[in-house]
């Protein structure tokens, strides 16, 4: 399962993630535009989805322009993501047979995920639930140890060059996360792929640097 | 989630941390399933576990407009809310709903458990690690509510970490946090 990690601040949310897929008994590192973790969409949006199921992420990328709508004063707010984006994520996954119902009827799926739009971010868990956040989280396994990490940056000081830290730090320790890791900001809206920290590479929508 | 009546004054202990394992402690805060019923004054309805159900009353709390009386919690309330949660789990099944829900004021409080069995508060109300709270309570009768509360979640914390805690005293409309 992927590691997302999301950061505010200001008016800006901070998100990074890495570029390993794992399939099966292979792992292999995937840096075309098309297989990033973190997507943005022309409306202004960006979304990750942790999951070990390869086939929902490409479900949530195909659906993702209907899935992720902003509201009629063109924003976010936490009622609208209950409301209407759970609501329609919960139908495409749910129609693509990708939603576990449990013993009591409730529901379930194979990830958690992150939105984030202008200076608001939030993360929608396996069960449907949702928080806002207004400093950081965290989507994906390990958790303490993330937590842990991102508790700590610094505001002050580079926040990319802080969650590649903590990428690269766990990447010495979690065999489901290796460079280069991606980065993208609500600001720039632009990925950024880094091999190496403060070797920071800028992508165009096709993945030309 | 602890609720005691104490003297005619209602206290409702919440720990803020359960359900929020990847989340600051500002974040835990601006989460928290509690929902303050509008209208009302100094009645809440508190979860004690985040999910889909919860989540869709940030939205719909007005299900919640209610006068907090037997007759009513036990009768049409009841009913009401039970059709709501059958649009995200079958009651009737298992475990039920996964939650427990404490919905008070400063005169009563009800607690509706996984299985939707309504409790009334008379002396306290306990919704999970009922053992060792309510051992702790029991022993502990003398001491004042507040007291009580932080006292039995200081047991708890030993199993693992609860705190920070909030006391709502819902008589006066006061609340509390407790670190540790």
């Amino acid at each position: 399962m992927s590691v997302i990690l999301g950061y505010v601040k200001e008016d800006t949310v901070y998100l990074a993630t890495d570029t390993r897929i794992i399939e099966d008994n292979s792992k292999y590192t995937e840096t075309a535009p098309l297989s990033y973790k973190l997507r943005k969409l022309d409306n202004g949006i960006i979304y990750g989805v942790s999951t070990t199921n390869l086939l929902i992420r490409q479900c949530v990328n195909l659906n993702a322009a209907s899935i992720f709508q902003l509201n009629k004063k063109r924003t976010l707010d936490i009622k609208y993501v209950i409301k209407r984006i759970v609501g329609e994520l919960e139908f495409f996954l749910e129609n693509n047979g990708f939603v576990k119902k449990e013993d009591n009827d409730s529901k379930s799926w194979n990830g958690d995920m992150i939105i984030a739009y202008k200076n608001k971010l939030f993360i929608i868990y396996c069960d449907f639930s949702v928080d806002e956040i207004s400093e950081y989280t965290v989507a994906g396994y390990n958790l303490d140890f993330y937590k842990n990490a991102i508790s700590n940056i610094n505001p002050d000081e580079d926040i990319n060059g802080q969650l590649t830290d903590i990428l690269s730090s766990a990447h010495k320790h979690i065999y489901t996360v290796a460079p280069p890791y991606l980065l993208i900001n609500t600001k720039d809206m632009k990925h950024h792929l880094v091999d190496e920290p403060l070797t920071m590479q800028t992508c165009d929508s096709e993945g030309q640097k | 989630m602890i609720a005691i009546r104490e003297d005619g004054k209602i206290y409702i202990g919440y720990s803020v941390r359960a359900p929020f394992n990847g989340l600051s402690e500002k974040d835990m805060f601006l989460n928290m399933p509690i929902h303050k019923i509008h209208g009302k004054k100094n009645m809440y309805a508190f979860f004690n576990r985040c999910e889909r159900a919860e989540n869709m009353l940030r939205c719909e709390s007005k299900i919640f407009n209610i006068e907090l009386k037997d007759e009513v919690v036990m009768g049409p309330f009841y009913h009401e809310f039970y059709k709501y949660l059958k649009q995200y789990v079958n009651p009737e099944k298992g475990a039920g709903w996964e939650n427990v829900m404490i919905l008070a004021d400063g005169e009563n409080a009800y607690m509706f458990d996984r299985e939707m069995v309504v409790q009334k508060l008379d002396n306290y109300l306990v919704t999970r690690k009922e053992k060792t709270i309510k051992a702790y309570l029991d022993i502990n009768e003398d001491k004042p509510a507040e007291e009580r509360i932080i006292g039995a979640y200081r047991e708890v914390n030993k199993i693992g970490n609860v705190f920070p805690l909030i006391i709502y005293n819902l008589t006066d409309g006061t609340k509390k946090i407790i670190r540790k």
